[in-house]
């Protein structure tokens, strides 16, 4: 039989050409995403970070995303140091922090919790903007990855963690720093019709 | 009379004879027929070689549920990676660790850290002022014990191949020996492990530290970050 009449051929095409390579699809879709976890300094003392980031995908991989967060800036040390010398040497204050950031999401997995299958995706990032106080100078750059779980098909829960490197100054000495900033969120993603 | 009621007789037991033959010779046949080979529909219907093809098809969708299993395997890992403190600058860690997995789910750690104080802003100080206000360069040694609980299974596809990984998340208590701080600590983490073949993993790690610290004559609770990679041999090599 030719292998262009063999029905179970055709089963099984019809059978791939119905059944997607994947279940949550973000190609031409913008992502919404509100956020909060750990800030950890790497001069300044640690804190919690809040904010959110607004994003979208050109294809299934690859898309840039806006983000806004807001931590608080504190020197835990500045008070000894300032009782030892007489003088207190930082002023702490809100920081906020504006990024721009390409988002890279090459790989798909599927994991089994509980009874379930979930579906998700690694993605990794990395990107540049400003942290806004004071005590920072100059662009800030950030990179690292996130985990989007797929809870339902228009919700993900994401799971991030970023290096935050920034030039700052505190008690007259000017160093390149790394923040650690680990957070947790829920995005919610929206069809653009396109 | 006589003679007909001797062939009655003789009729009747020849009967009975031939009813007990056929009696014993159906549970032969019962049985001859039930060692013989019960042809299934497939068999009766369809070629062999068809047949063949789907007992193989049939073998194929059998899953397996995990291809990597814990449950009663020794892990032992190494990991380096930065750590980020709180009241002092940023620097390195490194750290080892021994897990019994009870289940594939639940596991027992027993993890040791070394990392030092790196405080930078404090020596700043101190060459400006021409003062010694502390030790900027203090080791801290870690002894943790942590119990992990693993939900979370799952494939990635990574390049052209399948790769099995698991999510964890621990939680325990340790103790910390430093110039800074002498005392306890609780430990609240995350993390992954990327399982290539039946014996080795890579292992991601990211952990939180709470324990109290004390510089220039004040103590603080600080959260110390620390974020791993290591390599994990598990014992015995096979499932």
């Amino acid at each position: 039989m030719p292998r262009s009449d063999d029905p179970r051929r055709a089963r099984r095409r019809a059978r791939t050409a119905r059944r997607p390579e994947r279940d949550f699809a973000k190609n031409k879709k913008v992502v919404v995403v509100g956020r909060g976890g750990l800030y950890s300094g790497d001069l300044t003392s640690s804190s919690w970070i809040a904010g959110g980031s607004v994003g979208f995908f050109f294809t299934e991989d690859l898309g840039i995303e806006a983000s806004f967060d807001v931590t608080p800036l504190t020197l835990d040390l500045d008070a000894p140091i300032a009782k030892f010398f007489d003088d207190s040497r930082f002023e702490p204050g809100t920081a906020y922090v504006g990024l721009a950031n390409v988002v890279w999401s090459p790989i798909h997995a599927k994991l089994k919790m509980g009874g379930g299958i979930v579906h998700a995706d690694f993605m990794v990032f990395a990107g540049g903007g400003r942290m806004f106080h004071d005590a920072v100078q100059g662009l800030a750059f950030d990179a690292g990855f996130a985990l989007d779980l797929f809870v339902t098909r228009w919700l993900t829960v994401r799971l991030d963690m970023r290096d935050l490197m920034a030039i700052q100054e505190i008690a007259g000495e000017t160093h390149y720093t790394n923040n650690i900033v680990s957070t947790l969120g829920l995005a919610v993603w929206i069809p653009t019709g396109l | 009379m006589r003679g007909w009621c001797v062939l009655g007789l003789v009729i009747a037991a020849t009967a009975n004879a031939r009813a007990d033959d056929v009696a014993s010779v159906r549970p032969a046949v019962q049985v001859a027929k039930a060692d013989a080979p019960q042809l299934r529909t497939t068999q009766q219907c369809i070629d062999q070689e068809i047949a063949d093809r789907l007992a193989i098809k049939r073998k194929r969708r059998g899953a397996v549920d995990r291809l990597f299993v814990k449950q009663g395997r020794h892990e032992l890992s190494i990991a380096g990676g930065y750590y980020a403190s709180d009241l002092l600058s940023g620097t390195y860690v490194a750290s080892g660790s021994y897990t019994y997995h009870m289940t594939d789910e639940t596991a027992v750690e027993f993890s040791g850290a070394y990392t030092h104080a790196n405080a930078d802003l404090i020596r700043a100080l101190e060459d400006k002022r021409g003062v010694v206000l502390a030790e900027t360069y203090a080791r801290m040694l870690f002894a943790e014990s942590l119990l992990a609980w693993s939900p979370v299974y799952g494939k990635l596809r990574l390049g052209g191949s399948i790769v099995h990984f698991d999510l964890h998340a621990d939680i325990g208590v340790g103790v910390i020996d430093s110039k800074t701080s002498r005392g306890a600590s609780g430990v609240l983490g995350f993390g992954m492990r990327l399982f290539l073949g039946n014996a080795v993993a890579i292992r991601i790690d990211a952990r939180n530290r709470t324990f109290r610290q004390e510089l220039l004559d004040e103590r603080f609770l600080v959260n110390d970050s620390a974020i791993t990679a290591g390599l994990s041999l598990f014992l015995p090599f096979r499932n």
